[in-house]
């Protein structure tokens, strides 16, 4: 479940600072500023990559110490790279909620957009990784580069393919922001 | 490039079941203040967003000191100072927090001007917005949309929520941007308050710009509610008879009329009686609508 509820961190952060500011009509005063559209789902994107990196290592160090102080044998190493793992995937969803905040203006439409893709790729690699007959589940959805790193360790190969696919979200929301209306 | 500070063309926004504005055209020369009136809905504000680049122009084009709205909006920007309607931002931020960081984004360090017209407009910049009236929230958006004094201010129905008081020395802020060569381009629903800062108006009704016009004439053609009461009874069949009285109605030593032109004629008449009280007041924006523009309507539609 901890992915699903980091996951959610980025996608409500796109969803504030995009479609929430033009909502509440902020964006008009920073669109009112010589500030290039682009650097909006840009800056949203480095902020929440911030956030997420805080949130994450925050994560492994109360862990890891909570485990120390019971007396339960937890390598810090293994913590810090479980919890790293954590963040191409909630970044992969974050910058998806970019691309859906560049389009719709409702808050909460981008939240239940990219949080539900977030959901439901979840569940779609829970049923393929349990049920056997259905096992190619688990192999389309973001989760597939999700493994196991308090294990096994980052995989670099799965890690790099879910950082690719956030920048490219990433990269694809600047355009449909720039050719967006921004409503009153 | 252009030398107007705005220039459309033709420019026509349209999305969805709303009208927004239809073939637009209209020059704003620099150093002029342009009124622009109209209803709610009319399409004022869809116009300033079209020039501030949030909107994409269905048709036609926009031009803001040669920069085009839509493509250069970066540029637009730098030169213009909005007051969006309604102004909001960040409501935890305070009036302060919202001005420096409008200042950050300008990279313009100076906030000494910001200062003075805190100061004048004596607006509460150290309270969160969300603990702010509308005027108070008003206030701190004219802030953030003149400090930097740019060359062109953008001004959407800016003194909603202002005390008489506060729009009096609204009014005084904007002569003086005027005096130091900014360009107005202000919209209202307030006759009045166009009448006091601009010397040109286009009146848009219904996403089309229907006239541009002098406001002197504006003014003078403009209908009138008269209420004269003399100390005897008073024949209203002479000011019948006057050019553009409408609905004159005597009552022994009162008189009632519209009147849409000239007032010279009218106080000439009136002078021939001993008056006792004499009234004329100015009618609604959508009074100039119908008693000026109402034959137009079949052109428009």
């Amino acid at each position: 479940m901890v992915p699903l509820a980091v996951g959610f961190y980025p996608i409500l952060a796109a969803a504030r600072a995009i479609a929430g500011a033009e909502q509440n009509r902020s964006l008009d005063v920073i669109l009112s500023q010589p500030v290039p559209r682009w650097h909006l789902p840009v800056a949203t994107f480095a902020a929440f990559t911030i956030g997420l990196l805080e949130m994450v290592l925050l994560f492994a160090l109360i862990t890891w110490a909570s485990a120390v102080a019971f007396g339960v044998d937890l390598d810090l190493g293994d913590m810090l790279a479980g919890s790293l793992n954590l963040l191409p995937l909630s970044l992969i969803y974050g910058a998806l909620a970019l691309i859906v905040s560049a389009v719709v203006r409702q808050p909460s439409l981008v939240t239940g957009i990219a949080g539900g893709a977030l959901v439901l790729g979840y569940l779609t690699d829970a049923v393929g990784k349990i049920a056997a007959d259905v096992d190619w589940m688990a192999d389309i959805t973001p989760f597939r580069f999700y493994g196991s790193a308090i294990e096994n360790g980052l995989d670099a190969a799965d890690v790099g393919v879910l950082l690719a696919g956030a920048v490219l979200f990433c990269v694809i929301s600047i355009p449909v922001f720039a050719r967006k209306d921004i409503r009153a | 490039m252009s030398e107007d500070a705005i220039v459309c063309e033709r420019l026509t926004k349209r999305y969805g079941k709303h009208r927004g504005i239809e073939d637009i055209d209209l020059r704003v020369h620099p150093g002029e203040a342009f009124g622009f009136l109209g209803p709610n809905g009319a399409g004022k504000s869809t116009t300033i967003r079209a020039l501030m680049g949030f909107l994409r122009p269905t048709s036609g084009r926009a031009e803001v000191f040669g920069f085009d709205c839509w493509r250069q909006s970066v540029e637009v920007a730098k030169h213009v100072g909005n007051l969006p309607g309604d102004f909001t931002y960040d409501e935890q931020l305070t009036g302060w927090e919202v001005v420096r960081h409008v200042a950050r984004l300008r990279r313009h360090d100076d906030l000494a001007f910001a200062r003075e017209l805190a100061e004048r407009l004596e607006a509460d910049m150290d309270r969160p917005l969300r603990h702010l009236s509308r005027g108070n929230h008003q206030k701190v958006g004219l802030v953030q949309a003149m400090f930097h004094q740019p060359r062109l201010l953008l001004l959407d129905e800016p003194t909603g929520g202002l005390d008489p008081l506060m729009r009096e020395t609204f009014l005084d802020l904007v002569a003086e941007a005027r005096a130091d060569g900014a360009t107005v381009f202000l919209s209202s629903h307030n006759l009045e308050e166009v009448h006091r800062v601009c010397e040109r108006v286009g009146i848009i009704r219904d996403a089309r710009l229907i006239a541009t016009e002098d406001i002197g004439d504006l003014i003078r053609r403009a209908l009138r509610h008269v209420r004269i009461t003399a100390a005897a009874p008073i024949d209203p069949a002479p000011f019948a008879a006057l050019e553009g009285a409408q609905d004159v109605h005597g009552d022994g030593t009162t008189l009632t009329l519209r009147l849409a032109g000239e007032v010279d004629a009218l106080v000439k008449l009136a002078a021939q009686h001993e008056i006792v009280d004499l009234e004329i007041g100015r009618a609604s924006l959508e009074e100039v609508f119908l008693s000026f523009y109402g034959r137009t309507e079949n052109h428009v539609a």
